[in-house]
């Protein structure tokens, strides 16, 4: 880290030299530089490589303006040689105050880094293009809506039979194609693996505008009914499999159980529109292999419903196009609307409401991600506030020490102008020190941030713009608060100031600093309090299954339409992967459902008999099979369960959760009523036999109502079989994968996790958060104690003469420390009022953008405003010390 | 390339540190910049030290000089960094750090004098 900075900084001062001096010099010096630094380092120790450093710079900087102004006038030479000598009576002045540069540099650079990698982070995500797509403010991308008598739906993804009417119809593009993405199995040399597989329409890569990395991408003629059957893998596949060889492009690659031709390599980081979720898992990264749409039939058996109403309903197209010159949005919009109406023409039943919406095609993964980062941008930005407040602080308290020094000089005949050059370069070294070190910090944090919580395929590189910014705000800051007060001081009077040895900073001053330390303290509250209320949020999700429970089951998910499994043989597969899996030693109860482990439970349509035949109700309704109510601990309310043997034989029973009772039948018992689940042609009749708690869901809502039914031998194709063990279940991990890859080796690896680490899967981005606002409130916290312990310092000395003069009078230690004491406290509480305020807000606007998270928790508002009382208490310990220690006779004598 | 013998060496006198450490440091061989750095050090027990940026913009004001000259690489020489430049002490070199001994010379005297140093002993 050291090294690159230097470097770095190295290679900028470099740049006060001429041009053909640098052309002539520049490599061998850096080369000289680095190897000395490097030398003088391992010989001696990292601290003298980097004294080293700071003295090449200085000399660095003195010889390259020589150098430069060499044959300039005398004049520039006089002013040159002044500023360096500037520089080097501030580079003293701040080695003499090693505590406050230090802390000055400190907060700044962290300040620097935290927003800059954030916005890094930000702006690759939502401003930048992303690899292999030309100029992404023009692509626009068509969302569709269903008006309902609930209101509009969520805008979503186009259906294929949709993506047909729009296809000619769009003249508001110059080009225009379809993507959808879908698991599939790979079969690679180490076995079989899910990923994420897109599905292009011809046109998809003219006109993103991507440039292949090798061999060719898709074109509309491989979209083509009965072309060959061809596909472009992705960079990072290409390595993994192929080294990077030429001759990958013209083999064969298995892709469930239909075999295609490797044409081309896409480039490098390439996602199409869409990053994915930033996991780490293949299936929802970013795409291996991208697909003609025409393919999608073969390897995935949802395209190949037969009925228009199925056809309809899948909707996983995102359609995108290139605007034509001057197309705004909203033109795109309403051309899009005009095909919506031919859309109800041609689909009076399904489509008689569909509104369409043009957005622009920019943010490469989910609305959530993003809304989730967009919130966690205020954080840097309040962390950057806080250092701004804590500098100005220190700076203010520096000024009022400093102005007997500067009295001195004044009285010396320096001019003020000088003397506020001087000051200038002073605040301008802090700032420039804090920028190097915020940008090496800043690089760090990116490279944590990608390694640990953000897995993307392609690399974020620093916002410059953002880094310069906030090196701006810090060279602002630096400059308003060292220069102001300084300013002020050249008007003191010479005499009182030199004799009295530091000036009051006045009323107005200390107002303003205790302003500032309420800022901090507030600031530092609501971080706490935010992060707590992540904390609690992940914690919510464990909360809500039974402890003991979680970690005995296993589930073991299997997606059999990846294979393309018919029902019969389907059915066949599950039914032996149960008996297996039942047989491993210490299973006490399996199941099978299509509920995932982390809770996600399917709508389906639910009536009532008294309901008008066009009323729809969803509920969740999950479908289970084998010993579900064993496996999952649960106990009916009232009634009865439904036993293993009914649910095999299909009975038509239910049992309903709680909150399902009291929503379909809010006045009388829920026990022997009937209702029909499913859509109006299919629907069936069940009798509910029992009611069970109210089943919560993954975010802990418990609201929802769900309905659970025997599996009665339909075929669901996405399964997860889940196990009860007596023991540890994730001992079991590996021998249920094997029971599944011996039914079926073409199978990817089967998705076996523990209920427990599904659930703290489901946690993971909310902890992520907790940790990251939890640092930021640690370091904002001991920001402003650090500002809180400075100002009652600074209290502490203006009211030196008070306090001799109360301990001349008798006043006891205890009195003299509750003086000191006081003062925090007031300005700790105000701090705390108004933190809490501000978190209050922050936590409401935040609920209603990540989902799950729990209302304002009094405990962990009570929890950080007890840290800062006990932090406030500490940092005055010291000043309040030195108070009750004032020697009365020694400080009446001095005044 | 070419000093200029129009000069006379006590024009350029007195020299700055700096020039005074890298004719000396070169001595009758030569070597590339970074070579002089650590020639001097090794050569002065690590008491004087040089810094790059000081170094390269004194070597050159030396070619400008005539002090040193640019000369090609040994063959075969590597240097792990990119292509470096050779110099070596020009014959006014030579005479201006002859002149500038020799005033620094007359200076010691009046230090070994004082008693402030031991005088020089054989």
């Amino acid at each position: 880290m050291v090294a690159r900075a230097s470097a770095a900084c190295f290679r900028l001062l470099l740049r006060l030299y001429p041009p053909a001096f640098r052309a002539r010099y520049g490599g061998e010096m850096l080369h000289a530089l680095e190897r000395e630094r490097s030398r003088v380092a391992r010989e001696r120790g990292a601290w003298s490589g980097l004294r080293y450093s700071l003295a090449a710079c200085i000399d660095l900087m003195r010889s390259g303006l020589d150098e430069r102004f060499r044959d300039r006038g005398r004049r520039e030479r006089v002013l040159l040689s002044g500023i360096l000598l500037d520089v080097r009576y501030a580079l003293r002045s701040l080695r003499r105050a090693p505590v406050f540069s230090a802390i000055a540099i400190a907060c700044l650079s962290v300040g620097i880094a935290v927003n800059g990698a954030a916005f890094s982070v930000l702006d690759a995500l939502l401003l930048r293009d992303l690899p292999g797509v030309e100029r992404q403010k023009e692509l626009s991308s068509i969302l569709l809506s269903h008006e309902t008598r609930w209101g509009r739906t969520d805008p979503g993804q186009l259906s294929p039979l949709e993506w047909e009417l729009f296809r000619d119809h769009m003249p508001v593009f110059t080009r225009s194609g379809v993507v959808g993405s879908s698991a599939v199995a790979l079969r690679l040399s180490g076995g079989a693996l899910a990923v994420r597989a897109d599905f292009v329409s011809g046109d998809f890569f003219a006109m993103l505008g991507t440039r292949p990395a090798a061999g060719r991408l898709l074109t509309a003629g491989d979209d083509a009914p009965g072309a060959p059957l061809v596909v472009v893998i992705s960079h990072d596949l290409w390595t993994r499999e192929y080294q990077q060889r030429a001759d990958a492009v013209g083999r064969s690659l298995r892709i469930g159980d239909v075999v295609f031709t490797i044409v081309g390599v896409a480039p490098a980081g390439f996602v199409g529109i869409y990053a994915g979720e930033l996991t780490a898992d293949p299936r929802h990264g970013a795409p291996w292999v991208i697909l003609p749409l025409s393919a999608a039939a073969l390897v995935r058996p949802q395209s190949r419903s037969a009925s228009t109403a199925a056809a309809l309903d899948d909707n996983w197209l995102v359609l995108v196009g290139r605007r034509g010159e001057d197309v705004t949005e909203p033109e795109v919009e309403a051309a899009a609307r005009i095909v919506t109406t031919a859309m109800a023409a041609a689909y009076p039943a399904h489509r008689r409401n569909t509104v369409a919406e043009a957005r622009s095609a920019t943010t490469a993964t989910s609305g959530q991600i993003i809304a989730g980062f967009a919130f966690a941008m205020a954080i840097p930005l309040l962390i950057m506030l806080i250092v701004c407040a804590n500098l100005a602080n220190q700076l203010l308290a520096r000024a009022v020490y400093r102005s007997r020094e500067i009295a001195l000089r004044l009285s010396l005949g320096v001019s003020r102008a000088r003397l506020l050059r001087l000051l200038l370069v002073e605040s301008t070294l802090l700032a420039a020190a804090a920028s190097v070190v915020g940008y090496v910090l800043a690089r760090v944090l990116i490279d944590a941030l990608r390694a640990f919580a953000l897995v993307l395929p392609f690399t974020i590189p620093m916002d410059v713009r953002v880094v310069l910014f906030m090196i701006l705000v810090a060279f602002a800051t630096s400059l308003a608060f060292g220069l102001v007060p300084s300013l002020r001081a050249t008007r003191l009077d010479l005499a009182q100031s030199i004799r009295a040895g530091q000036s009051s900073g006045g009323a107005n001053g200390t107002r303003l600093r205790a302003a500032l330390v309420v800022t901090q303290v507030a600031a530092s509250v609501a971080l706490l309090a935010l992060s707590g209320v992540f904390v609690r949020g992940a914690q919510r999700s464990r909360m809500s299954e039974d402890e003991a429970n979680v970690d005995r089951v296993l589930s073991v998910g299997v997606d059999l339409d990846m294979l393309g499994y018919e029902a019969t043989a389907g059915l066949a597969f599950q039914a032996m992967a149960l008996d297996r899996l039942r047989s491993l030693p210490g299973v006490e109860a399996v199941a099978q459902s299509a509920v995932t482990p982390d809770g996600v439970i399917r709508p389906a349509r639910v009536a009532l008999p008294r309901d008008a035949a066009d009323h729809e109700r969803y509920l969740e309704v999950a479908t289970v099979g084998g010993d579900w109510f064993a496996l999952r601990n649960t106990r009916p309310l009232m009634g009865r369960l439904f036993t293993e043997a009914e649910a095999r034989r299909g009975t038509p029973v239910a049992v309903v959760d709680n909150a399902a009772a009291q929503r379909l039948w809010p006045e009388q018992s829920a026990v022997g009523q009937t209702l029909q689940v499913g859509e109006v042609d299919n629907a069936i009749a069940i009798t509910v036999i029992g009611i069970v708690p109210t089943v919560r869901d993954r975010h802990g809502h418990q609201d929802n109502g769900v309905v659970i039914v025997p599996a009665s031998g339909a075929y669901e194709p996405r399964a997860y079989f889940y196990l009860r063990t007596r023991g540890n279940a994730a001992d079991l991990r590996e021998a249920a994968r094997d029971i599944i890859r011996d039914l079926d080796p073409r199978l990817p690896g089967a998705d076996v996790v523990t209920l427990g680490e599904s659930l703290d899967r489901l946690g993971a981005t909310v902890a992520l958060l907790a940790t990251g606002v939890g640092a930021m409130g640690t370091i904002a916290l001991l920001l402003a104690a650090l500002g809180l312990s400075a100002v009652l310092s600074f209290i502490v000395e203006q009211r030196r003469y008070e306090i001799g003069v109360r301990v001349a009078l008798g006043a006891r230690t205890p009195e003299v420390t509750w003086l000191v004491m006081r003062e925090s406290l007031r300005l700790t509480v105000i701090g705390v009022i108004l933190g809490t305020l501000v978190a209050g807000t922050v936590a409401r606007i935040m609920r209603g953008i990540l989902f799950g998270l729990p209302p304002i928790d009094p405990v962990a508002f009570a929890g950080s405003t007890a840290v800062i009382l006990l932090v406030a208490t500490l940092s005055s310990a010291g000043p309040a010390w030195r108070a009750a220690n004032v020697d009365p006779s020694s400080t009446l004598k001095s005044v | 390339m070419g000093g200029k013998p129009a000069r006379k060496p006590e024009d350029l006198i007195p020299l700055t540190p700096a020039i005074y450490g890298i004719l000396l440091a070169l001595g009758e061989g030569g070597s590339h910049g970074y070579g002089i750095m650590q020639l001097l050090a090794e050569r002065t027990g690590r008491r004087e030290r040089i810094l790059p940026g000081t170094l390269y913009a004194s070597l050159a004001r030396m070619v400008d000089d005539g002090l040193v000259e640019e000369r090609e690489a040994p063959s075969g020489e590597t240097s792990g960094g990119p292509a470096r430049r050779h110099y070596r002490r020009t014959a006014f070199g030579r005479a201006v750090a002859r002149a500038e001994s020799e005033r620094l010379q007359s200076l010691l005297k009046m230090a070994i004098d004082q008693k402030i140093v031991p005088g020089a002993t054989g």
